[in-house]
């Protein structure tokens, strides 16, 4: 188990900064996801805790002891690459304790280690088995049996999903986040779906360029997100963003878009300018024959148990997501409400949020 | 634009039979999505549309001919790939205007210059025309790709995971662009995918397939609702729909031949004096939360409202929504309750 700490870690290649001064602390036991796009500097975050890279400038601790400069392999710290690459010739339990024999751990321990991994994987009555024969399910549990085998103070997870489709990736992120609560390893989980990030995480770390923008737990970052990108980043479909009309001023409860007024949680700063922006959630929107904003039904879109309708309004386009049980038809002229205490106003031009968002940073 | 239709089409790649005696007529501005996992013949019936494959047995119909021996160019169909093919060396205005630039079509080219504009300004291309197809996103590109099919208007469009490779935001955007500018064109569209969000917006009606067979073809909603057999019910909804046996998670007397029942997760709510369960796992997906319970020796998933109180290793009670369970026969096969 482990605590790990980064102060000011900073990391700089050439004149391109990955990693601007990031100080924050993955708890011990914690399921810790980094998320955001491409090139935001999450791979490389990962790569400075496992010691594959250095820091340009910065500590890295691990409980509590200074690991900045040491190795990889110095760290006890476990790398999961390609999660779902097993050896196709080797037994289910060749597979598993291959770590451990790389390691050149007793026999006898390897033995016992690996059985007691496969009992916890519950493919124990498998271990003698060929990988080739095995089912999907299986052969994943396998694969999570060899990462977990070393025992490992931290695991480190880079993108281990990406390659499967969207259905069985949906099962694996809950084997695995069930697998955690089993063991509770600290994890340090990236990726950029945040899908994935919202159904594992004890908290999820927001980055872009180089930056952290937010830490907090998947319904603090989604609820309360500290900046317009975090909030447009995650959910799917994403926030509706509605440029609000004239400047916001410190404790205001009401903006305006396209003249008509939307009462808002209070702000806790001004908007100067013409920078505000309403955000709200598609699910936070709902209709109603009195609602202020009114707008015409551009598309529906079935989607099981909820429906996306797509309505177009003076103050733009908007999505809103519905239980399939209410029925509204394309073309047809709709009155929109929103739940005031959800919605959010961010500062276009710091892109900070100005309602409770703003309060969590970090 | 025009209808198709296979009857009766049969496709064996050696031993195996990729496509089974499948009829499938798709009306004229219809958008079909055909549905189903890796092997389950999707591909193939697109191709055996476009001439791509021979069909072992069976016709294939295209406004109102037979066109099962024609080879592909006579059939006037437009196939998008997963994998935009664009000419790098051309113009994003080139690239769209050559299929109308191909020999015995050639127009006017002021004809031309108009339908590509057309065409451009649908899509939302239309400040890209002069940059070269290498300058582009990958959204722009595969814009670029149904566009070339669109300049055409051609009797029928195949298209074979045209969104796949496109990351999750865009592909959002361009669903609902490609939705929209079906309705307009009134095409008529084969549409081959295994996300079942695409297939839920898109489709006037989905096919389901499996093993070459076509299991359900019907609108969005009656397959979500009225699934025909169990693999069906699986291939849309998420998390997927909970199996369970009769009697399970207090459900009433189920009708005569039942042996199995599915509820969505989503029928599923706490409830007090419902079933006990425990809570396995919760995930906050932020308009919905997820979690995985334990009831009565087997897990269930349950989809409900974000505020619902449910903690990992806490102890719960569900009940199922009145009326909402699938009861399947001893063939899989969905008990119709009406």
């Amino acid at each position: 188990m482990a605590e790990i700490a980064l102060h000011a870690v900073h990391k700089a290649f050439g004149s391109f900064t990955a990693v601007r001064e990031s100080t924050f602390t993955i708890r011990d036991g914690e399921f810790f996801v980094m998320l955001g796009p491409s090139g935001c500097g999450k791979t490389t975050t990962l790569r400075m805790i496992a010691g594959l890279e250095w820091p340009t400038s910065g500590n890295i601790l691990l409980d509590g002891e200074d690991v900045t400069y040491n190795r990889g392999s110095e760290r006890d710290i476990a790398f999961v690459f390609q999660l779902f690459a097993l050896y196709p010739h080797m037994s289910v339990r060749r597979n598993i304790s291959f770590p451990l024999r790389i390691a050149g751990l007793p026999r006898r321990e390897v033995a016992l280690r690996t059985q007691e991994v496969a009992k916890l994987l519950q493919i124990d009555h498998l271990l003698d088995r060929s990988v080739s024969g095995l089912a999907a399910g299986d052969r994943q549990r396998v694969a999570l049996g060899r990462a977990i085998v070393r025992r490992a103070k931290a695991f480190l997870m880079d993108e281990p999903l990406g390659a499967l489709d969207a259905q069985f990736r949906e099962v694996m992120c809950e084997e695995l986040r069930v697998l955690h609560n089993r063991i509770g390893a600290t994890t340090v989980y990236v990726t950029h779906d945040q899908v994935e990030a919202m159904a594992m995480a004890d908290r999820v770390c927001v980055m872009n360029h180089a930056e952290v923008l937010q830490i907090g737990a998947p319904d603090e970052v989604y609820g309360a997100p500290a900046t317009r990108f975090v909030a447009g980043f995650i959910g799917s479909p994403s926030m509706n963003f509605l440029p609000a009309d004239g400047p916001v001023e410190q404790g205001a409860t009401v903006v305006a878009v396209a003249g008509v007024p939307v009462a808002i949680p209070a702000t806790h700063a001004a908007v100067t300018g013409r920078e505000a922006v309403l955000g709200a959630r598609p699910e936070h929107i709902r209709f109603a024959d009195d609602g202020p904003l009114r707008g015409r039904v551009l598309a529906v879109e079935y989607m099981g148990a909820r429906q996306l309708v797509t309505v177009d309004t003076p103050a733009g386009r908007i999505r809103v997501r519905a239980p399939s049980t209410e029925r509204v038809g394309e073309g047809e002229t709709v009155g929109l409400r929103f739940n005031t205490k959800r919605l959010c106003v961010f500062d276009a031009a710091t892109d900070r949020s100005v309602t409770h968002g703003g309060a969590n940073y970090g | 634009m025009a209808e198709a239709a296979l009857e009766g089409v049969t496709k064996r790649f050696g031993a195996t039979v990729a496509v089974d005696s499948l009829s499938l007529a798709v009306a004229d501005g219809e958008f079909i999505v055909l549905l189903g996992p890796t092997g389950a013949g999707k591909t193939t019936t697109l191709r055996l549309f476009a001439g791509l494959e021979r069909p072992d047995a069976g016709e294939v119909r295209i406004a109102g001919s037979t066109v099962t021996s024609l080879a592909p160019a006579d059939r006037d169909v437009a196939f998008v790939f997963q994998q935009y093919s664009l000419y790098p060396h051309y113009s994003v205005f080139d690239n769209l205007a050559f299929p109308l630039r191909a020999p015995g079509r050639k127009g006017r080219a002021a004809d031309t210059r108009a339908r590509v504009e057309e065409v451009a300004a649908m899509l939302r291309i239309e400040g890209k025309l002069a940059n070269k197809a290498t300058e582009l996103s990958g959204g722009e590109m595969q814009r670029v790709s149904i566009g070339r099919a669109l300049v055409r208007e051609p009797n029928l469009f195949l298209m074979d995971e045209p969104l796949s490779s496109l990351d999750a935001k865009l592909r959002e955007d361009l669903r609902v662009e490609l939705k929209r500018v079906q309705r307009d064109l009134n095409a008529t569209i084969v549409y081959v995918t295994h996300d079942q969000l695409e297939a839920m917006t898109l489709a006037d009606r989905i096919g389901i397939l499996e093993e070459g067979r076509l299991v359900q073809l019907a609108a969005p909603r009656v397959v979500y609702e009225a699934p025909a057999t169990i693999t069906a019910a699986q291939r849309l909804g998420s998390p997927q729909i909970n199996l369970v046996p009769l009697g399970a998670l207090g459900l009433g007397v189920a009708p005569h031949g039942a042996v199995q029942a599915g509820v969505r997760p989503e029928d599923i709510a706490v409830a007090e004096g419902g079933v006990a369960a425990n809570v396995i796992n919760v995930e906050h997906l932020g308009a919905d939360t997820v979690a995985l319970l334990h009831v009565e020796g087997r897990e269930v998933h349950v989809l409900v409202d974000p505020e619902t109180p449910l903690t990992e290793g806490s102890a719960t009670h569900i009940a199922v929504r009145e009326g909402a369970a699938l009861w399947f026969d001893a063939e899989a096969r969905l008990i119709s309750q009406h």
